[in-house]
């Protein structure tokens, strides 16, 4: 193997040396003991012996005689016969300091501030086995409020998570909504240069408005609505969450929307823009779907499918017409159903879509 | 199985050793026809005269250095401090001369010495009476340090250190001397750096040492009553350091004490923590705790040197307030 001959330390205080001359030429062999070089240090020319024998190779952009170079620069190989001249010179050891600055750099005076507050992160604190155990479980825990002092999130917090999601035996509602208003009021709804929103959008910002009476849906119970909402990205589904969506209109939603569905298309989404939502809306309507049930996942506690919106026949006043029906479904821990909330929300829900103006007013 | 106290259970090893290797002798102050101050050479005179259990002036310097050349010539020095703060007296042969020669050597010499001696607070024995010191001879390479908290363990971890060739500090709290605990009569020894599972928990793993390890039971005990399950690991030996069974116990509990008489600064407690953090970070569910006597010499009077020392009610708080993090 190409041993890499290097400057030495000569002293406990030398950082640095000159190559005074080699004593060897460039393809010479050399046997161990022979003295290769010399090495200008503080006082005196120091001989440099060789430990090794071999082929003495001196690459072309190595120091040359006169050159003052930091301990540990590569200087040369020692080669066996039939041996090549690494192409790249390995690395300078680490372990070599580097040469300190003539001038000594200025020291600041140590400010005696006291140390400062620590900086609050915006996720709940959680200890690494409690972090551990969730990544283990699935259980997404950022929404959780700690049980630990400081409420900090601990193992038990993690656990009884897991336990409610494991009882949850999602349950499944389902209605049809006439949004024949809504078909009649969308393109009034374009603003400036924005696109028209899109139906799912206006649904979106509806079922934000009757979460508000129904907060139980909202997981962990939070009066916050972050809207993950599924965009197919041609490669599988991500569902980047729409913060604060309980503080934004419908255009502001359309608009933010609009903004992470093509960022998840472009594979640009922050890490955190898909975690953290609270409540969820998946949308087939664009492919034809009718009525689908979503798929519940913890910390959800609700997910709303929206089918698409056809003109189907229905009964009006003992008439058949015809109307713009959309069909809702929506999977819920089955506590909700039980409780009532899931049906007075959907019903809140479908009321809405029917007279859109009312939720789409701020 | 017969119960003995924890002295008579070291003595035991002691004298059953002499019996079976004549280079062993014991060399201190007033072990010969007195037997010791704490009874640790009782009756061992009579069975081996002077010349193996050899009465010494007050000169530790002296006759550490002695019996490093005697271990370095083949035979099996004893050295019975009684109060192991007079080994400080010796701190040079012990650290430059005993600890290395192995190392020295390259292993040509052995260095079979065994440094024993009584530690901790209690008794109002006052602040040249009263050292752990268990901390210091754990940092230096070349010593192994056994501090056993119950008769089994004194007996078992004194006869490994006889039989060894490595110097060996045999610590003996002054509080557990007279604790009884069943010894069996058949052939034992304990094996260095083999913590003991004293009692098996899920909530919280207690790492306690010497004297803590029986005060800590009994608070797991109580606790035991609540619902709150302590695991106690005692160590046993602090070099070598069975960090493995922390470690295991940790996976299981998620918390951990550490609780030691004396001091914490650079002491176990700190060493154990960094292992831990550094090794089993993700199991860790609440900060690492330990419970430390003060960092202050310990006072004579009575009242003062209680409320430096750690009792049941400190460790009782300490679970419950580790319990709540």
């Amino acid at each position: 193997m190409a041993e890499p001959i290097a400057m030495p330390r000569l002293g406990w205080t030398m950082e640095e040396g000159t190559l005074a001359e080699w004593l060897k030429a460039d393809g010479d062999t050399v046997e161990a003991g022979e003295i290769l070089f010399t090495v200008e240090s503080d006082k005196a020319l120091n001989e440099i012996e060789t430990f090794s024998g071999g082929i003495l190779r001196i690459p072309p952009d190595a120091p040359r005689p006169g050159d003052t170079v930091p301990v540990g620069t590569l200087l040369g190989y020692l080669l066996q016969p039939g041996e090549e001249m690494p192409t790249a010179p390995p690395p300078t050891p680490t372990a070599e300091p580097v040469p300190t600055p003539a001038e000594p750099a200025p020291v600041a005076k140590p400010k005696l501030a006291p140390t400062p507050a620590p900086v609050r992160s915006a996720e709940p604190t959680i200890s690494p086995r409690a972090r551990r155990v969730a990544s283990e479980l699935g259980v997404e825990w950022r929404l959780l409020t700690g049980s630990g002092r400081t409420g900090r999130i601990v193992e038990r917090d993690i656990r009884a998570a897991a336990a409610r999601s494991d009882q949850a035996v999602p349950a499944i509602l389902t209605t049809e909504a006439d949004a024949t208003e809504l078909v009649t009021l969308r393109p009034r709804l374009k603003v400036e240069d924005a696109p028209a929103p899109a139906y799912h959008h206006l649904i979106a910002k509806l079922a934000v408005v009757a979460l508000a009476d129904y907060p139980q849906l909202n997981a962990a119970g939070t009066e916050a609505v972050h809207l993950s909402f599924a965009v197919d990205t041609g490669d599988g589904l991500v569902s980047p969450a729409i913060r604060n969506a309980h503080t934004k209109n419908w255009a502001e939603l359309a608009a933010e929307a609009r903004f992470l569905a093509l960022q998840a298309r472009r594979r640009a989404l922050e890490p955190e823009a898909v975690q953290g939502g609270t409540f969820a809306i998946a949308n087939l309507g664009m492919y034809g779907i009718d009525a689908f049930t979503p798929i519940l996942r913890p910390p959800y506690r609700a997910a709303l499918g929206l089918g698409r919106i056809a003109e189907r026949p229905a009964v009006r006043e003992g008439r058949v017409v015809p109307r713009a029906l959309i069909s809702l479904s929506l999977t819920v821990e089955s506590e909700l159903l039980e409780n009532g909330a899931a049906a007075r929300f959907l019903d809140r829900l479908r009321s809405l879509i029917e007279r859109p103006e009312l939720g789409l007013q701020d | 199985m017969p119960e003995l106290t924890y002295v008579e259970a070291a003595r035991q090893a002691l004298a059953e050793e002499m019996a079976r290797d004549e280079t062993i002798f014991v060399v201190g102050e007033g072990v010969g026809p007195r037997g010791g101050n704490f009874n640790t050479t009782t009756g061992l005179f009579d069975l081996y005269g002077p010349e193996r259990l050899r009465d010494t002036p007050i000169c530790e310097r002296g006759f550490v250095g002695l019996c490093a050349g005697a271990a370095m010539t083949g035979t099996r020095p004893v050295v019975d401090f009684m109060f192991l703060d007079f080994i400080l007296d010796a701190f040079g042969e012990l650290i430059n001369q005993i600890a290395k020669m192995q190392y020295m050597s390259s292993g040509r010499l052995k260095m079979p010495i065994v440094l024993r001696g009584c530690i901790g607070v209690g008794g109002a024995a006052a602040t040249h009476h009263s050292g752990n010191y268990y901390p210091i001879f754990t940092h230096l390479p070349g010593f192994k340090v056994a501090v056993p908290s119950s008769p089994y363990d004194a007996k078992g971890l004194f006869k490994t250190a006889l039989r060894g060739d490595d110097p060996v500090l045999f610590l003996e709290h002054k509080s557990l001397l007279n604790t009884r605990g069943e010894v069996p009569e058949e052939e034992y020894s304990i094996p260095f750096g083999q913590a003991a599972v004293c009692r098996r928990g899920a909530h919280l793993t207690v790492v306690a040492l010497t004297t803590m390890v029986p005060e800590t039971l009994q608070v797991a005990e109580a606790l035991s009553g609540e619902g709150i399950s302590v695991e106690v690991i005692d160590p046993r030996t602090t070099s070598p350091l069975d960090i493995d069974t922390v470690l295991e116990s940790v996976h299981r509990t998620g918390r951990l004490l550490i609780a030691d008489e004396t001091f914490a600064p650079c002491g176990m407690g700190a060493e154990i923590a960094a292992e831990v953090v550094d090794r089993a970070f993700d199991d860790l569910d609440a900060p690492v705790r330990r419970l430390n006597g003060a960092h202050v010499p310990t006072p004579y009077s009575a009242p003062l040197e209680a409320a430096i020392a750690p009792n049941r009610e400190d460790i009782e708080r300490a679970i419950r307030d580790l319990m709540a993090e």
